[in-house]
């Protein structure tokens, strides 16, 4: 047992004068003034230690708090280690974790910490924890147990205990009440498939620590035996050093029994050494078996000398959990994982808590997989700290091929396990961000976060964190694809690329869209005639046109929907129009008459549109409402002018010629609505009103086919149509308008096509099937096109200009 | 129309949060199942099961993402509740991409002063560029990038350009002659282009690599030109220019002023020089004469740069105006006297590398630009040093 010596329990002398540091008033308050975070991975390292086993790079948030005292500026450090199940932090992408990270900071930004002393230090941070962990308590996940975002919340501790620390001029393990100065890691673990005489000369090789620790294969002989192999290599090297063999939960019920028997039975003769730890014995859910296999232990060692312990690993989270545990039976060691049990403060007070509840449990401090330096310091501070030490399993991350702080946490030298004194207050270093930064994922600074202003409002965690999940979800797949594409689409690949690549190629390029793309993919696509589909898309478009809108800039084309410019225009190019004085009315000021139509100056889809047939025949065109008298649809407009309805109508209407198709039937005229870019008809929809208000449509192309654009409507039976002549006519009006995209809506009449209304945004774009959105896309570039070269070429559109009062004299 | 997946199933798949409901559901439910990690894998059927899963994801997170949208923007929301769920909005905006947007919320966009930022950019425009190309649509600023038509074009404007005889040369026929400037007909990033300062004194631009005589050179440019030496032989058409110095006395080459205009409006202005192992330094400037960041700085920070008067703006400007094209990158050079003219560029390389603020400001400079273009046309205006210049001044007959 002496090589425990120096994790025993020894006041330590520097301790009574720092823990009688300064105080300040409560006037000086300490503000945090920022919180950055990087999202990086940390690369797996060589098993080693704390530092992760080999395999995938495990996520981890570097969080750096900057907090202000008057004058002084204090900057802390900690690490977020969201594990997923073992710390309850969502999903593998740390996608959720980030989410509710980023909420939680900025929660945190402007936050005043009474840190006035060391008391009050401790319980402005455990205050602000307990906020946050209330704040997520409600979320979980498949397959998660306990609080959730442990691992989260573990790094946020950390960063704050460290400000407040260096703000005290403390060490935050002296800030924790420290207990021992001196820290020995215990051991360094062996990899399981070592052949026995490898592990032998290993086991050798370990001079510096004072414990041999073994990773289990799951095999009950092949573990037996490699515990044999390590014992008798340090009886060669002439070392009594305790065993310590992790299991990973491969064992339970009778199979943990009969290893726990093999084990004591080896002990007993003299094949293993005296002392022995077993971890990891039982897999979480059976942790109710540890007391019985205890007991068994107790039995076999008793009167023997011998010490032979079943750790609690894992299961145990809180206090709670622990004298549950205890309470079961004997508990006989602890292993505790500051990430997983959801902090710094919660693990020491679970360390409290196993002193209470037994004098003679053994504390063991260990990290979760891929912790780096700053972590790793972090708990060193606890481990100088917790009130009782045994074995030490944090580790200087010396394998890592990231080092995050400055200084780094290393050993006191080449051949001792001791650790490297800590010299400066807090936390003990500063952090590296320009090392992790080729490792990085995704940042976030409180100081230009323009969501920093939150209220802070509990009920809108959720909203925040369901929107921030989502981007980072989104943020996450798109990297995926520009990483995709940045691995497959290059000129040497390309250029070596058979039929089959090209393939892969087209499939990756159907998901990606023009964010996804650079500079060189976009000349790889030119050079091999790939095509990116999405790059060209009218709802995007339709997009780029609105905040053009909104920015204010000239969209000629909006200039025509206004429907004096509209008619106006249609004048100037002999276009036929119903017969209208143009002139505004109030409802009431309106002239009895028919056939005309009675329209609202502003409206949309046809809401306070009345076809007068005759006096007695009146339509509300909207919903197919019949109105047998004037003054049934004078109290219809009314209803809809009235103030208390939502969308209301205001009193300005217009009059015109009712358009009819078949006058003798009194039937209304036709909607052919034309999908022009610039002298190219790209489809045409076709459409009435059925007696029931609802509307049938027939969509067409120029070829006189019927297409699927992807716009589920009622069918119209008797469809008819365009002409050629028709669609001619209707390319040669688009062609006077120098807009990329026009609908141009005109009305079958007794004697051809009669003009409605031009329609800069057609309803329902984003309908279009991606087929069709393509196409109208490729339409409104080549019409680009074509409208500069007819510009170059001479043309002034002097239709357009003299109607819309944008020619030159118009100024 | 597309059938949106179960929201609270979408949310499980992805690990997202949710309320109460949620929480219980998810109590209910099954246990977690993590997929390990592959390691990378060239076989196309692991390529193509990473693709699938991929557009599964992205699927997922598009209809979650409009899903929260139509949860979200609604026109009597937006009215009745306060800034702070404005702000809400505003933060899933920021999340959402124009595929994500259907036409009522555009309207609700519009009335609410609320902006989807994604919907200008500038990388999509010369995504969607690109493609425009492709499908053979006229592109009025690519005509510039052809050297004769640049130099036509900047004559009638009355810039000054480098002297050249406008003749294409085999590298062997060239006269040994100096001070000039030797450089391939098609070529990108100054590969091939020799400075030649005197006869015993040549460089190549690209890498600063020095020749002591003519036929050192000769040798250098032939193996740039041999498939078997190099993966992207040149060709052997090469051109001679005057060289512009910046320094006559000190042989010290003109610096590249790049301006990025946009009709008549100069958004940016990158200033770099080679250094003479090759290696650049820039600097950016915004249209106030202020240095600033675009976020694709790869190169050596250019401290000694100088920025440019504004008597200079104008004549840039001016050049600018006379495209009919939304967006032109002009590059100068620095020569002893003023600014020479360099080259036309349509596309600037690395456009993707524009931090997102840039790549919006480019997007609205873009957008504004089509608007003056097209409102100076309805006002009388017609391009013919355009049209001139690139032969463009008949009509072209109907295809």
């Amino acid at each position: 047992m002496s090589a425990l010596r120096s994790l025993r329990l020894r006041p330590a002398r520097r301790l009574r004068d720092r823990l009688t540091q300064r105080r300040f008033r409560s006037g000086d308050e300490l503000r945090l003034v920022r919180v950055e975070a990087q999202h990086y991975r940390f690369p797996a390292a060589r098993a080693s230690g704390a530092t992760g086993e080999n395999g995938e790079a495990s996520h981890n948030f570097l969080v750096r708090v900057t907090a202000r005292r008057g004058e002084h500026t204090f900057v802390g450090i900690g690490e977020c280690q969201p594990r997923q199940g073992t710390t309850g932090d969502g999903d593998r992408a740390a996608n959720t974790a980030w989410g509710v990270f980023q909420s939680l900071a900025r929660r945190l930004h402007d936050r005043v910490l009474p840190a006035t002393g060391r008391e009050e230090a401790l319980d402005a941070v455990r205050q602000a924890m307990t906020e946050f962990r209330e704040l997520v308590a409600s979320y979980t996940a498949p397959g998660h147990e306990g609080p959730p975002f442990r691992g989260t919340l573990f790094g946020i501790e950390v960063a704050l205990l460290d400000v407040v620390a260096q703000s005290l001029q403390l060490r935050i393990s002296d800030l924790l009440g420290g207990a021992r100065e001196e820290l020995e890691v215990s051991a360094a673990p062996l990899a399981p498939e070592l052949e026995a005489g490898e592990l032998a000369r290993r086991v050798a090789r370990q001079r510096r620590f004072p414990v041999t620790r073994l990773r289990a294969s799951g095999e009950l002989d092949a573990d037996w035996r490699r515990l044999e192999v390590a014992a008798a290599a340090n009886r060669d090297a002439g070392w009594d050093k305790p065993l310590w063999l992790d299991l990973d939960g491969a064992h339970a019920g009778e199979t943990a029994t009969r290893f726990v028997e093999g084990v004591a039975t080896r002990m007993r003769s003299d094949a293993l050494s005296s002392t022995v730890l077993l971890g990891g014995l039982l897999p979480a859910e059976r942790v109710d078996e540890l007391a019985h296999v205890q007991r068994l232990a107790d039995d076999a060692c008793r009167d023997a000398g011998m010490d032979l312990r079943i750790l609690l690993d894992g299961a145990a989270t809180t206090p709670d959990d622990l004298r549950e545990a205890c309470a079961q039976g004997t508990c006989r060691a602890l292993s505790i994982q500051p990430a997983r049990v959801g902090g710094v403060l919660a693990a020491w007070e679970l360390a409290h808590a196993a002193i209470t509840a037994g004098s003679d449990v053994h504390v063991v401090l260990d990290g979760v997989r891929g912790s780096s330096d700053v972590t790793v310091w972090a708990l060193h501070n606890l481990a100088r700290a917790l009130p009782r030490l045994d074995y030490l399993a944090v580790a200087p991350p010396t394998a890592a091929k990231v080092r995050t702080t400055d200084p780094a946490a290393t050993y006191a030298g080449r051949e001792t396990s001791r650790i490297a004194p800590q010299q400066r207050t807090g936390l003990g270093a500063g952090s590296l961000p320009d090392a992790v930064e080729p490792h990085v994922e995704r940042r976030f600074d409180s100081a230009n976060d323009r969501r920093h202003s939150a209220t802070g409002a509990v009920s809108a965690v959720w909203d925040d964190i369901d929107i921030d999940a989502l981007r980072a979800s989104k943020e996450s797949v798109d990297r995926q694809i520009h990483d995709a594409l940045k691995r497959t689409l290059y000129r040497k690949a390309m250029r070596q690329a058979d039929a089959e690549y090209r393939a892969k190629i087209r499939e990756l390029l159907a998901l990606a869209e023009p964010r996804h793309m650079t500079h060189l993919m976009a000349r790889e696509l030119e050079n091999n005639d790939l095509s990116l589909h999405s790059g060209l898309s009218f709802t995007a478009l339709m997009f780029e046109q609105s905040e053009a809108r909104r920015l204010g800039a000239f969209r000629p084309g909006w200039l025509l929907d206004n429907k004096t410019n509209a008619y106006a225009f249609v004048d100037e190019l002999g276009v036929r129009r119903p017969a209208s004085d143009l002139r505004t009315y109030r409802f009431t000021e309106l002239e009895q008459a028919s056939p005309i139509v009675i329209k609202p100056v502003k409206g949309t889809g046809s809401r306070g549109a009345y076809a007068v047939t005759a006096p007695d025949r009146i339509r509300h065109l909207y919903d197919g409402t019949e109105l047998s008298s004037w003054e049934e649809m004078v109290e219809h407009a009314n209803h809809l002018m009235s103030p208390k309805r939502t969308r209301k109508l205001a009193d300005r209407w217009m009059v015109e010629e009712l358009i009819l198709e078949d006058s003798a039937a009194q039937r209304l005229a036709t909607d052919v609505k034309f999908y022009a870019c610039y002298g190219e008809i790209v489809l045409i929809r076709e459409s009435r009103r059925l007696a029931d208000g609802k509307q049938a449509v027939r969509f067409w192309t120029a070829d006189g086919d019927e297409p699927d654009v992807g716009i589920d409507e009622e069918p119209l039976p008797e469809a008819r149509g365009a002409t050629q002549e028709q669609l001619a006519w209707i390319a040669a009006i688009s062609r006077e308008i120098p807009v990329p995209f026009m609908r141009i809506d005109m009305l079958r009449g007794e004697d051809g096509l009669v003009f409605g209304e031009f329609t800069p945004r057609p309803g329902g774009f984003e309908q279009l099937n991606s087929t069709w959105d393509r196409i109208f896309a490729e339409g409104w570039i080549r019409a680009e096109g074509r409208i500069v070269e007819d510009v170059l070429a001479g043309k002034d559109f002097s239709a357009f200009a003299k109607a819309t009062g944008t020619s030159a004299g118009d100024g | 129309m597309r059938r949106l997946p179960d929201r609270d199933t979408l949310r499980s798949a992805l690990g997202l949060g949710g309320g109460k409901a949620l929480l219980r559901r998810l109590r209910r439910t099954s246990r977690e199942h993590p997929s390990t990690p592959e390691p990378a894998d060239a076989s196309t059927q692991r390529a193509s099961a990473d693709i699938e899963s991929l557009r599964n994801t992205k699927e997922s997170v598009d209809a979650l993402i409009t899903d929260e949208l139509s949860r979200w923007v609604k026109p009597r929301a937006l009215r009745d509740n306060g800034d702070e769920y404005r702000r809400q909005v505003e933060a899933l905006l920021d999340a959402a991409e124009p595929g994500h947007l259907t036409h009522p919320m555009v309207r609700c966009l519009e009335r609410n002063d609320l902006s989807l930022r994604s919907g200008l950019s500038f990388r999509a425009l010369m995504v969607a560029q690109s493609e425009a190309r492709r499908a053979g649509t006229f592109r009025a600023g690519w005509l510039l990038d052809n050297k004769t038509n640049a130099y036509a074009f900047v004559d009638e404007l009355g810039v000054r350009r480098p002297k050249t005889d406008r003749a294409v040369h085999r590298i062997g026929e060239l006269e040994p002659v100096s001070p000039v400037v030797i450089k391939p007909v098609r070529s990108t990033g100054s590969r091939g282009t020799y400075l030649v300062f005197g006869l015993d004194s040549i460089r190549h631009l690209r890498d600063g690599t020095e020749f002591s005589s003519w036929q050192q050179m000769l040798e250098h440019a032939r193996e740039l030109m041999s498939p078997a030496a190099t993966v992207n032989p040149l060709t052997d058409r090469w051109m001679v220019e005057e060289m512009i110095l910046e320094d006559t006395a000190a042989q010290r080459p003109a610096r590249d002023v790049k301006f990025y205009t946009f009709y008549g409006e100069i958004l940016l202005i990158s200033e770099s020089r080679r250094m003479p192992d090759g290696s650049q330094e820039v600097r950016f400037w915004d249209s106030h004469g202020e240095p600033t960041f675009t976020g694709s700085e790869r190169h050596h920070f250019f401290a000694g740069a100088d920025g440019v008067p504004k008597h200079e703006h104008e004549l840039v400007r001016e050049i600018s105006t006379e495209i009919p094209a939304p967006f032109m990158r002009i590059d100068m050079l620095r020569g002893e006297d003023g600014l020479v003219f360099g080259e036309f560029t349509p596309r600037p390389g690395n456009f993707e590398q524009l931090n997102s603020t840039w790549d919006r400001a480019f997007g609205e400079a873009w957008v504004r630009a089509e608007g003056n273009i097209i409102a100076d046309v309805l006002g009388g205006k017609s391009f013919v040093t355009f049209a001139k210049a690139t032969g463009t001044d008949r009509p072209r007959p109907v295809r």
